[in-house]
């Protein structure tokens, strides 16, 4: 082991006892969810680091509300920017569903609490172990008395409960509109969606079949299922009675060649004679083209007991309660995983999914997947199994789908395996960890074939445990069915809201980094991995992140996907021709080098801060301002400012979710789209997200939310004055006498005489105290809010199939296009923004510019749309 | 590449081939590195080399006959045995023929459709044996079976008929082990040229400079010129400034074999030095050297941040203890104030010998998937490279962090210490993580500082069973490796040049790792009459180039790798690599090259763009319409 580094963050062992009182500013407090509801709270708590063997700690509040334990400090936060920042859920705070043990800690022992169980005497340390292999230790020691014993009864009455509605989702007030769903995932609980995987895959001979609609056959049956062509309703209402889980067999997947992806369950233990299980199969037979019987699959192994105690022994070697335990650990390490069998039950999985997949894709026969409920490894190794063959769902949409088909749809008992409720009965394991990471060997072998990165497979794992999102919480769909409808006298509908509308838990720069920065769209081959244990590693991503002394520091494999995500950009900008703009591309490497500095091995789960010194923090908050001066006015690196402004946060207000852009993502480059990479570039096109205002992106949908909505347009001939207005708009037809200029400005565009050309002018009032102390700073806020609110309405226009286009007031060229053949118009000042005002006098028209005293920052676009004021308010309002 | 198609492991060919195999060389470096790998069963390096040949045109050899190889300059054939069966383990026995040369063994299957050639230099050869008799029953009883210091072994079966084995198995016996037979080493034969000189990589001198010695506390000293006081060490080395000639014949009369404390490495900024000795010749008896103990004195004081200094011994404290009984110890901390004595816990030569032997056993020929967790433990190989990577981080640890100066030492200081030193400076300082510095990080603190290769390695010697043969310099290697994985950007080279350091440790190709100490070297005439292996090296960087690696003086300067086993993974990619279900070829650089290919391309495109509008822009300067 390392020797500890020294960290200011954790105080060492002072006199305690002088502990005073923790005074939490606003940004420190917890905070709270629409419905959340406090249930207890306790002062002076402190926590004690892992493997810290108590020596370290930071004292702070602990807080038990329905939804989550927080742990508030005044201690300075961790500089976020390295760490996932969970817009439902602060650093230190974890949801309570995600608690699996809790133990009650003394000098030499450690009792397991058990959950409902009533404390009564003196608490002085607990431990909680979480379902993500997350370890917090608290003492209570110079809390007030009693206030232990509050805590841990709260807990083990709220975070293990008894009822479904007693989920924190039934509770959560927040109103939700899940508009982009679509685009992220095929939820696969309609009709269509499983005709439309009918047909994607070309699978001949099966039919849709609706003999469960409203659940008639089974609850547990998702209602449109596929059969053989040649099996009729009244067969399957027959031999449902049959299985166990009244799971019968179902079509899942196909190839072109007929080999189909069936699942089913084992017959009831009860019945001894198969012959209604061979009469099905029997249609499975004649329903492929060869007229080949299938290749059944046995799952029974491992079983879900066995996942959950190899499970527990592989947590046990990524929790170690002090140094001691971790060094013995290290000590037999290799000899210990072995005893876990973890590996071995991924290759297992790995190995039945290449088994089908060898027949499916060489021998071309239908493969039956069968296990005892049809519902466990079933999922595992279907899923593993389509993945193996078939790109599309090695992309972020298609893996989703996969998800919402093989496990949401068909009914992996997820509120069991997860533990969300407290039933004698009911057998925890973790299936879905064991999927998981067979799918990260499989990136580990293929890095080039996923769209996905481990960071989202690790995410994926940490959100089956919020108990915001419907996704993971129920048994069935029927129950989340039931659950939505809801019932006069136990609960109100629940608001299903999906885990994979991602926006909901994240900001765009983490879910940039769910993107695979080595994926190759043209990699279609059909994976066969190895399998074999000494091909598998440990997923030490996910398996290790809570213990900040096995972090490489500035090393590991983020510094990898950094600088591919660094690479693919720079491609990507090649690729779509605006590489010409150095300026840009120089700073982007900066910020590389930045970050190479900073970034650790379990990024972004990383919690350890040791190497971030002042000086790289100033670069983190975008003290970019500075920056900018030192550069020359008129050089086009002024647009990389504009980028790093633009995504300027304030993070201060009261709670962690105060944006809800939904609108925004507009299509603001059909190159952007077109490229098959595009989801690297995340939803505005642009690659690399970093919290803390770093990276190499650009703006983000805050930003451009501020302005969207304050975008009236008027008519110069309006007379109404608005001069005290933040912003205005204002539309007018260019004078004959500009046309020429304006012909030049755009020279990509031939002007033609007989067109409309319309100018529109916005108008930007300074902050006026501003304006006077730190006047060149302010006019760069308005030239940014100017680009920002230009670029939409061009957007706007362009979408509604005008031209429009505007002179970059950063860049002294056409923003749409930039490059023009010759570089005639770098910057000048009368191009910059076109400030002018017209009026006649006499027979002549004056063009002069408008009210000097005021100081407004003006710019202008140009559109080739007509010059009406309804006309374009009906575009930009998208109301007609 | 005739060869090896229908051994193309799966994950290979999985792999898109968008590329013409003929388009070789230095051009496209994304191609040759990922077909390095696809042999089955011969020397990646000599694969690399023959497709070189073919591309460049340049025939090194005429070849007339189809089965005969392509020679190396000074290579010549010497036998040949046809109707011969190489018993592969992964893909069965295949009948074709086999040859040796003076410097390798060649064999090619005749059978068109799997074609299968072995190819492996003589210099890797540990043990040759007949297998079976003339009378021996059972097909392919009859043969040689080769056990090679590369984690193979390979077998050979021979028709049963005129003692058909004899000729090959005697020129095999002679030119793989030709120092037993009063023979030359290949490396004194070959006769190729390149265009760098890797004999001048390393200048002592140089090297001492770029440290800033001599300063005020350290002074390049000539004493040793004659190998006198040491005849392992180095000529020239670099003692603290003030200690007197006369002091330091005491002092190295006092230290096992004389070899003093000397300086390894200065910190750049403070003077926190690394300085490395063998034991004290401390004995049962507990004898002091007034001398020795101001010598570390004067160490100590040449670093004005701290005072205070760190003995590392590198042995297990038992080791140490028993180590008087024979002469030697370590220094009691009542001699020397103002040190402290910290043992590091890394054992023997013999015990690393043995680790490695189980650690073949487990990964050849074929790995047992139900033992294979449990049979890494208990060859403890990974549990060495623990002990090791974590004794090199404390040592970085006082120097970095605590600006302690660090003495190191283990027995005789040329195999623990030459470890410690060298992972630790390639930790300190990012000199030594470029191509060249390594090369010279090797030169100096294995090669000139005496590390015994001839003796660790056994060249051309057929005492297979031999106590002074231990893999010391693959375990460095090994934890270079592991510290690449930890930091996959921070390097110049690739993994692949840390495999073609290796493949020549044992080729006698070069005569880079020929010899025991510097003063060998000299009386053999190896810089005069061998080729460097960094010679070969150095005129093909971009094959050993890490397309990660970011030259940047704002990378960070230290590196500190986390020592725990739960870091610590099996460098498959050389221990499995000979198992083609096992090749693993880093798909992740793989695609990095791809990209970086694509982004030169892109750029290419960009340029020619920006050309064509220059000269139009000119044209319609002269012409204006």
């Amino acid at each position: 082991m390392n020797d500890i580094k020294e960290d200011s963050r954790f105080k060492s062992y002072i006199s305690e006892n002088e502990l005073e009182s923790i005074i939490l500013d606003d940004s420190q407090r917890t905070k709270f969810l629409d419905g959340e509801t406090i249930v207890c709270e306790a002062q002076k708590v402190l926590l004690y680091p892992p493997l810290s063997d108590r020596k370290k700690y930071i004292a702070g509040v602990l807080t038990v509300t329905t939804f989550k334990l927080s742990f508030a400090t005044a201690e300075e936060a961790e500089p976020s920017n390295c760490y996932q920042q969970n817009l439902l859920l602060g650093v230190n705070d974890i949801c309570l569903s995600s608690i699996d043990v809790i133990y009650q800690v003394g000098d030499r022992t450690k009792k397991k609490l058990s959950p409902g169980q009533n404390v009564t005497g003196k608490i002085k340390d607990i431990v909680i172990v979480c379902k993500n292999m997350k370890y917090l230790e608290f003492s209570f020691k110079l809390s007030d008395k009693d206030s232990g014993k509050n805590i841990v009864n709260a807990l083990l009455h709220h975070a293990y409960p008894k009822r479904h509605t007693l989920l924190f989702a039934y509770d959560y007030k927040e109103p939700y509109v899940n508009e982009t769903l679509t685009k992220e995932v095929r939820l696969f609980l309609t009709k269509q969606d499983w005709e439309k995987e009918l047909r994607r895959t070309k699978c001949q001979n099966w039919r849709v079949s609706q003999v469960n609609f409203n659940y008639q056959v089974s609850p547990l049956l998702i209602e449109t299922i596929i059969v053989p062509k040649s099996v009729t309703d009244s067969i399957i209402r027959e031999a449902v009675e049959k299985f166990r889980n009244r799971c019968g067999p179902i079509w899942v997947y196909g190839t072109p060649t007929g080999a189909a992806l069936v699942r089913m369950a084992d017959l009831l233990p009860a019945i001894t004679d198969r012959t209604e299980e061979n009469k099905l199969l029997e249609h499975i037979r004649k329903s492929h083209p060869g007229k080949r019987p299938p290749h059944i699959i046995d799952l029974s192994f491992p079983s879900p007991k066995d996942v959950q105690n190899s499970y527990l022994k592989l947590r046990d070697l990524c929790v170690p309660d002090n140094t001691r335990v971790f060094k013995s650990q290290d000590f037999k390490f290799y000899g210990l995983l072995d005893g876990t069998k973890w590996l071995s039950y991924v290759s297992t999985c790995l190995q039945k999914a290449r088994e089908a997949v060898v027949q499916m894709s060489i021998n071309e026969v239908t493969v039956v997947l069968q296990e005892g409920n049809g519902q466990d490894l079933n999922c595992v190794v279907s899923s593993l199994t389509q993945i193996m063959l078939d790109p599309y769902f090695r992309t972020k949409f298609g893996f989703q789908s996969l998800i919402q088909k093989e496990w949401i749809a068909l009914g992996h008992p997820f509120a069991n395996r997860l533990g969300h409720i407290l039933c004698k009965d009911v057998e925890q394991s973790p299936i879905f960890l064991l999927f998981l990471d067979c799918v990260w060997q499989l990136l580990q072998q293929f890095p080039a074939a996923f769209q996905i990165s481990e960071t989202y497979l690790t995410t994926l794992w940490d959100s089956a445990h919020v108990s915001v999102f419907d996704t993971f919480l129920f048994n069935c769909h029927h129950q989340r069915f039931m659950a939505e409808v809801g019932s006069a006298n136990s609960h109100p509908p629940l608001v299903l809201r999906s885990v994979w509308d991602w926006r909901e838990q994240f900001s765009d720069r983490d879910i940039g980094l769910f993107c695979n920065p080595l994926y190759d769209d043209s990699y279609r081959a059909i994976l066969k991995p190895h399998v074999g244990l000494a091909g598998l590693d440990v997923w030490t991503q996910c398996y290790f992140r809570w213990l900040p002394d096995l972090e490489v520091r500035t090393g590991g494999r983020p510094q990898v996907d950094l600088y591919c995500r660094f690479l693919v950009a720079e491609i990507l900008q090649r690729q779509q021709g605006i590489g010409e703009l150095n300026g840009r591309l120089s700073r982007n490497k900066e910020e590389y080098v930045e970050l190479v500095k900073k970034v650790n091995g379990f990024f972004p789960f990383s919690h350890n801060s040791g190497f971030t010194d002042t000086a790289v923090r100033s670069i983190m908050s975008g003290s970019s301002l500075n920056f900018l001066r030192k550069l020359p006015r008129n050089s086009v690196a002024q647009a990389s400012y504009v980028r790093n402004y633009s995504r300027k946060v304030s993070n201060s207000e009261g709670s962690y979710k105060h944006v809800k852009p939904r609108k925004t993502i507009q299509e603001t480059s059909d190159l952007v789209w077109r490229d098959p990479n595009f989801e690297l570039l995340a939803s505005n096109g642009f690659p690399l997200f970093l919290r803390g205002n770093i990276g190499l992106a650009w703006y983000d949908t805050q930003t451009t939310v501020k302005t969207h909505h304050e975008l009236i347009m008027e008519q110069i001939d309006d007379t109404r004055d608005n001069s005290n207005a933040n912003m205005i708009c204002r539309v007018q037809p260019c004078p004959t006498v500009l046309r020429k200029t304006v012909g030049d400005l755009f020279p990509y565009r031939p002007l033609e005489e007989s067109t409309d050309l319309s100018v529109i002018t916005i108008t930007l009032k300074p902050n006026s105290k501003l304006i006077r102390t730190n006047a060149e700073v302010e006019t760069e806020k308005l030239a940014q809010m100017f680009l920002i609110s230009a670029k939409n309405i061009c957007d706007k226009l362009r979408g509604a199939g005008y031209w429009a286009d505007f002179i970059n007031p950063f860049s002294g060229l056409p923003y749409f296009t930039p490059y023009s053949l010759n570089e005639l118009y770098k910057t000048d000042e009368k191009f910059r923004c076109l400030d002018f005002q017209i009026f006649d006098i006499k027979d002549c028209k004056v063009v002069s510019n408008e009210d000097k005293s005021k100081k407004r920052f003006v710019g202008s676009l140009f559109s080739n749309a007509p010059c009406k004021m309804k006309h374009l308010n009906s575009i930009f309002t998208g109301k007609e | 590449m005739t060869v090896l198609e229908g051994f193309r492991s799966d994950s290979k060919s999985n792999l898109p081939h968008k590329q013409e195999p003929t388009n070789w060389g230095k051009t496209s470096p994304s191609k040759s590195y990922g077909s390095s790998s696809s042999t089955s069963t011969e020397n990646v390096v000599s694969t690399l080399e023959r497709k070189k040949a073919t591309a460049s045109n340049e025939p090194i050899i005429t070849t007339t006959r189809p089965d005969d190889p392509s020679l190396l300059p000074g290579e010549k054939v010497t036998g040949q045995a046809r109707g011969v069966t190489y018993l592969c383990p992964y893909h069965g026995p295949a009948g074709g023929v086999l040859t040796v040369t003076n410097y390798k063994l060649y064999f090619k299957s005749g059978d068109k459709d799997t074609q299968l050639v072995v190819e492996v230099p003589l210099g890797v050869v540990s043990r040759i044996e007949k297998v079976g008799g003339a009378s021996s029953r059972g097909e392919n009883a009859y043969g040689i079976e080769i056990f090679c210091k590369d984690m193979r072994n390979l077998r050979f079966a021979h028709k049963q008929e005129n003692h058909s084995r004899r000729n090959v198995f005697e020129k095999l016996q002679m030119f793989a082990f030709p120092l037993s037979h009063k023979m030359k080493l290949f490396a004194f034969e070959y006769a190729e040229t390149f265009p760098e000189n890797g004999w001048t990589v390393y200048e002592p001198i140089a090297e001492l400079k770029r440290m800033g010695v001599n300063n005020d506390m350290w002074k390049i000293s000539k004493l040793n010129e004659q190998y006198e006081i040491c005849d392992s060490y180095p000529a020239i080395w670099a003692v603290p400034a003030q200690a007197t000639d006369d002091d330091i014949k005491i002092v190295a009369s006092f230290r096992s074999r004389g070899r003093i404390p000397i300086l390894s490495w200065i910190h750049p900024e403070w003077q926190a030095t690394i300085t490395r000795c063998s034991q004290p010749l401390v004995g049962v008896s507990g004898k002091r050297c007034k001398e020795d103990e101001h010598y570390v004195q004067l160490i100590m004081d040449a670093n004005a941040q701290s005072h205070k200094m760190f003995i590392m011994d590198a042995r297990p404290s038992a080791n140490a203890i028993a180590n008087k009984a024979k002469g030697g110890g370590y220094e009691s901390e009542d001699a020397y104030q103002n040190a402290e004595l910290v043992f590091l816990d890394i054992h023997n030569i013999h015990v690393m010998r043995e680790s490695l032997r189980k650690l073949k056993e487990l990964c050849y020929p074929n790995i047992d998937e139900t033992k294979w967790l449990s049979g890494l433990e208990l060859t403890y190989w990974l549990k060495h490279i623990k002990c090791i990577l974590a004794g090199a981080v404390r040592i970085v640890d006082k120097v970095e962090s605590h600006k302690t100066s660090v003495l190191v030492h283990c027995s005789d200081g040329w195999d623990r210490t030459a470890q410690l030193t060298a992972l630790s400076m390639l930790m300190l300082d990012p000199y030594y993580r470029t191509l060249k510095g390594f090369e010279i990080l090797i030169e100096k603190e294995w090669h000139s500082f005496g590390h015994k290769f001839q003796q660790r390695i056994s060249h051309g010697d057929d005492h297979h069973s031999d106590a002074d043969r231990s893999p010391i310099f693959i375990q460095f290697i090994d934890c270079v490796w592991q510290i690449t994985q930890q930091f996959p950007n921070a390097f110049e080279f690739n993994d692949y040049f840390l495999i073609t350091i290796l493949d020549h440790l044992y080729s006698c190709r070069f005569g880079t790792f020929l010899c025991n100490t510097e003063r060998e070297r000299m009386l053999e005439k190896v810089k005069e009459q061998t080729v460097s292996l960094w010679s070969y090296t150095n005129s093909n960087l971009d094959l050993y180039r890490n397309p990660l690696y970011w030259a940047n003086t704002l990378q960070q300067r230290v590196l500190v790798p986390i020592a725990s086993i739960r870091h610590i993974k099996l460098w498959k990619a050389y221990y499995c690599r000979w198992n083609p279900s096992m090749r693993t070829q880093d798909p992740v650089y793989h695609r990095i090259r791809e990209l970086l290919k694509l982004k030169q391309q892109l750029e290419h495109i960009a340029e020619e763009c920006k050309k064509e509008q220059q000269q139009r822009a000119q044209r319609s300067k002269v012409s204006p319409t």
